[in-house]
Formats: C-alpha cells, structure tokens, sequence
C-alpha cells in the first residue's frame, strides 16, 4: 500500500514539476518582433483550420499580424489587443480564453471535473472498500454496489461540467461592447456620443446632455459633442449658455455644418441676423448631410434671415430718409445688398413707388451698377403694367449691357422673357444662369420657389 | 460509460452552438458603434468616417486583384451616382493587403470617384472583423452597423436594405 502512494505521489511530483518548468521556461518576448510572433501564436486564423495568425499566409492573418504590429510599436497591452480582435472577430479567435467572468469557467471546469474523478479513484482505492483490494473479499452484490456508485459519481461530475461547458459556450458568443458579462468595457467619447443619440431618441433630454457632457470630460475638444451639448442647452432655452459650446465647436473645427447651423439658429433667436448670415453662408459653402437640410427648412432658417435683413436694411433707410436733407447714398455705410433688401422690403409691404426711388437714388452715386440696374428693372417688370414692364426689361438690358454674367440680370430677365411669352429667350438667360460659377443662393430659391425652370422647360443642372 | 456520457454532452455543446459561418456572418460589430475608418486616401486626403455621420454609408472592403471585386464594382459605381444628389448615401472603399499603386490604376480603369483609403486600412479592416474579400458594412446615419455583406454587393440590394430599415424605423 505504501510503495502505491509513493508512487501516486511520485507521478503528481513529476507532472507539477513540467507544468512549472513549462509556465517560466521560455520566458518573455525580448523584442517587439518576438512580441508579435508570440501574440499571433495566441490567435486563431478567421478563415483556417487549426492555423493560427503567425503559421497562415492567407490576406486576412497578413493584415491581422500587420496591425498587431502596429499595435505592439505603440505600445499596447496585450489585453488590449486581445480586446481589439475579440471584439471584431468574436472569442473565436483567442486560443486563450478570458480569465475573467463566465468564460473563467474554461479553466476552472477542467479542474473541478478532475478533481472530482481523482477523489472517485481514491474513494475506490481506499484499503477496504476498493474493489481491485481483494476480490474474494467482498461480497459480489457488494462490489457491484460500489462500482455503480463510483460510475455515477464519474457521470455527475462530467455532466455538470458538460453542462457548464455548454453555458460558457453560449454566453461567450454573444459578448457585446454594452453587455459583456466578460472582458473590458471601454468608454469612448464616440461611445458616450452614441448613447447620448440612444437617450435623445427616448426622450431623455437629461440623460443626452449628461452623456455629452461625458464625453466632454473625455475628450474636451470633440466637436460633435461640444456642438449637440450647445445645441440641447439652446432648446432648453439657455441661448446664452449655448452660445459657449457652439462657439468652441467652431473654433475646433470651422467646417462642421451642424455647428454653423445650430449657432446660426441661436443667432436668430438672439435677435442677431448679421451673424446668423454670416454662419448660413459658410453652411451653403460647406457639404451639409440631409438631416442638416431639412433641419434648415424646418426651421425657415433662411427665411427669417432674409426678414431680418430686410427689417435690418429697411430701418436704416428709413431712418435716412427721415433726415432733413438725405445724403448722397455714396457717402452712406449702407451697402448696395442693404438698399436692394430695403427695396425688396417696400416692395413686398406694397410700396413700390418708394422702392423704385430707393434705387434711383443708389442710381445716383452708382449709375452704373448691374445689381442695382437689374433690381429697379425686376420692380418695374412685376409692376402688372405694360408700359413700366417695356421700362423694366430696358433697365434689365442696361444691367447685362454692363455685366453679360450679372446673375440677377440673367435670372429677373429670364422671368420677363417667360412672362411676355418668350421660351427661348428666358431659357437662354437660365442656362446662362446656369454656367455661372458662382450662383446666389436666393436666387436660386428664386427659381425653385416660382417654377421658373418647369415654365421653361429648362433642364436642372443638378441632375 | 462516462467516456461515452461526456461524449454525448459534447455532442450536444457542439450541435447546439452556433456555426462558425453563422457566427461569421452575423459579427460582433453589427448593431454597435461602427468602428473608426480613420487614414489617408489615394488622393492622398485625409479621411474620417465620423465626417460621413447623418448619411447611410457602405465602407466597402476590397482587393484590386480579387474577381468577384471587380465584378461587384460598378455596382458601386451605380449606388454612388444613384444618391450623389440627393447626397444620402455614399461609399468609402478600404485596400484589403494591397497597394496604394494598384488601387489607384483599378480606379482608373473602373470608375468610382468616392474616398479609397489606403493609408489606416489595416486597422480598419481589423477593426470590422474582415475576413475576406469583397466584404461590405452598411452604416446607418446614426453611426451604427446595421447590416454585413460577405461577398459582392448590388446597388438595388443596398436600397432594398436601406428602404427596409427606413421603413422600420418610421413604424411606430
């Protein structure tokens, strides 16, 4: 009995002895190349049978190794390229499972099963109860009994192991970024991004702004958040406390169309529509995604930009006029937009006459001036009279005459021509229009909004 | 009898787990945050996915050489044109193992004019899990994936799931 123990123990001796020497043996990578040849060791390759990343030469286990190396002479942790691969490749990949959470039961099962086989062998060999003792010894029926007792022992313990296994299996296939029961959760300000959208979907204006303001604290420069934390705190009706947050998105990144839109809002409602414009046209020069489009029209963006320029330019007019003796409108700071916008604006209210001497008197200092020629000419032609609609299509001659690319010529002749019945000629001036580099975006809006090109039957450039 | 009972039991963790190609189809990324497409393109500009957020995006992982890329190409070509104006939709192509030479002359050749990254392409190509090419991920204007296409891509394919989703999202 003895000589069988020290045998036992013998057998267990050698067999920690080569785990242990196995473990420290090899020793770390003392090099980064080393480094990524043991970590593509570590790692299964996607497409393979029983090849790792480092023995495959397929495409993928070549772009796999270069990011690992890549990786590695950046000086990542080893658990945070396992992380990377993991969560792109699944816990397929990792030849060594997680050591943490449910998938720690890979490592543990193996141990309670064979621990628990090892004391159904000792409780069989135990001097007096073993069967291989003395089979004379005992009773048939009673040997019997304690071979099945030993077999069902063996058989529970295999299958709650079995059946652990299976759970394991399961539920490390599904690890997600935001429900991984294993590994690490990292946070990111995109994350934080991410979640705040999630809120703002249900509802929870609170919960968005806290998760901007996460990802503020994480990365205090990130536009997205600094323009969508401002943008939350203007529909809370803080314009003043929104004002910073747009401001600062901005400043990091000038072309960021939601910025410039959402300041330009705030603009607007802060009663500031010089400003607003000024964001609105750097909006048009930039590539706005839909949502920023129909965020524009919702908010008539344009058009209450347009009525407070009008009002802007109108006020100083009149305050002009008011004067006993007006100034010549060369030694004015009105600006020739500013008048044609007045006179748009007395127009609109049904004083015509008043907008046509506005612009006679711009005429005065500037005889010349294309915008202004074609401005009185517009007045005159949607005057509804004969004779001033003659006199309007000869000042919107005169501008062209100046300037042939003047784009308010081409477009306000283009309606005249259309208006008197001539396709041809109001198609010529549209496609004329239409080859400039450079169009006004309100003319543009001109024509959309009047039809002007289905009239025509003009083609649009844009398609 | 126990050898044969845990054979069974792993019989049955076998049959029971997912496939490795259901597994593979499916991907861990899908419905997250996609991953960051961050790097230099062949005009040599820089690029950001994140740029692209509020438009439905195709990040389209391809090879010069592969045949059924090329097969898929004007494909893409096709989707591009369809939503340059209303400007909803757009492409970006990542190299899969190879060079910024090759791609630059397939492009040529072939047409497309949206973004080729090929500078940062491993580590997006990783980051989506790739394991082969063509291979395509849909992105959905709020920054999630929300669909993969192993193998080569239809325009009319690519509408269909964007109109499925669009629908899906509008119903209440």
């Amino acid at each position: 009995m003895r000589r069988r123990a020290a045998s036992w123990t013998a057998a267990i001796l050698v067999a920690v002895a080569a785990f242990v020497y196995g473990a420290v043996a090899e020793g770390p990578p003392s090099t980064n190349a080393d480094r990524v040849r043991a970590l593509a060791e570590d790692f299964a390759c996607p497409v393979c049978s029983g090849q790792s990343i480092a023995e495959s030469d397929v495409p993928v286990a070549r772009e796999i190794r270069r990011q690992v190396a890549v990786w590695v002479d950046e000086g990542r942790s080893d658990a945070y390229i396992r992380d990377q691969l993991v969560a792109a490749y699944d816990t397929d990949i990792d030849y060594n499972p997680s050591g943490s959470g449910i998938t720690s039961l890979v490592w543990i099962l193996p141990l309670l099963a064979g621990g628990g086989i090892t004391a159904v062998v000792v409780v069989m060999l135990r001097p007096g109860r073993g069967p291989a003792r003395d089979s004379g010894a005992l009773p048939t029926a009673g040997r019997r009994r304690r071979w099945r007792n030993a077999a069902t022992w063996t058989v529970a313990v295999v299958v709650v192991a079995g059946a652990a296994g299976l759970l394991v299996a399961r539920s490390s296939g599904s690890r997600t970024a935001d429900g991984s029961i294993t590994g690490e959760i990292r946070s990111t300000a995109r994350e934080k991004i991410f979640e705040a959208q999630q809120r703002l979907s249900d509802g929870d204006m609170a919960g968005a702004i806290a998760a901007y303001d996460d990802a503020l604290e994480i990365q205090p420069s990130n536009v997205e958040a600094l323009t969508y934390r401002g943008w939350l705190t203007s529909r809370q009706g803080d314009l003043a406390g929104a004002a910073p947050y747009l401001d600062d998105a901005v400043a990091v990144d000038p072309a960021y169309p939601d910025a410039r839109l959402f300041r330009a809002i705030v603009a607007l409602e802060e009663g500031d529509g010089a400003s607003a414009a000024q964001d609105l046209a750097v909006f048009d020069s930039l590539d706005p995604p839909p949502y920023a489009e129909q965020l524009l029209a919702q908010s008539r963006v344009r058009e209450r930009i347009a009525e407070a320029r009008d009002a802007a330019a109108l006020e100083s007019v009149e305050a002009l006029a008011a004067l006993e003796e007006r100034p010549a409108f060369g030694d004015t700071a009105l600006s020739v937009a500013e008048a044609l916008a007045a006179s748009e604006a007395l127009a609109g209210r049904g004083d015509l006459l008043e907008a046509v001497q506005l612009l006679d008197w711009v005429l005065e200092s500037r005889p010349a001036d294309p915008d202004v020629l074609a401005g009185r000419g517009w007045l005159l032609v949607r005057s509804g009279d004969a004779e001033l609609f003659a006199l309007g299509v000869h000042y919107l001659d005169a501008a062209l005459g100046n300037d042939r690319s003047n784009a308010r010529g081409l477009v306000y002749r283009a309606f005249a021509r259309w208006l008197h019945g001539d396709i041809p000629g109001g198609r010529a001036d549209l496609a004329a229009f239409d080859a400039l580099p450079h169009r006004p975006p309100d003319l543009v809006r001109l024509i959309e909004d009047r039809g002007l090109r289905t009239a025509l039957g003009a083609p649009d450039p844009n398609r | 009898m126990p050898l044969a009972v845990a054979v069974a039991v792993l019989v049955v963790v076998l049959a029971t787990r997912d496939s490795a190609v259901e597994r593979n189809a499916s991907s861990p990324i899908l419905g997250g945050l996609a991953p960051p497409v961050v790097g230099v393109t062949t005009a040599g500009e820089s690029f950001d996915l994140d740029q692209w957020r509020g438009r439905w995006v195709i990040v389209n992982f391809f090879q010069s050489t592969c045949v059924p890329c090329i097969i898929e190409h004007p494909e893409l070509v096709a989707f591009s044109e369809r939503h340059a104006v209303a400007g909803d939709a757009r492409v970006v192509s990542v190299t899969f193992d190879d060079t910024a030479e090759n791609v630059r002359r397939f492009f040529e050749v072939n047409g497309g004019d949206w973004p080729v990254l090929v500078e940062g392409a491993s580590e997006a190509a990783v980051a989506y899990g790739v394991t082969g090419v063509p291979e395509s991920y849909l992105v959905a204007p709020s920054g999630v994936v929300v669909w993969k296409q192993l193998g080569g891509v239809t325009a009319d394919g690519i509408d269909d799931v964007i109109a499925q989703l669009t629908a899906a999202s509008a119903t209440p």
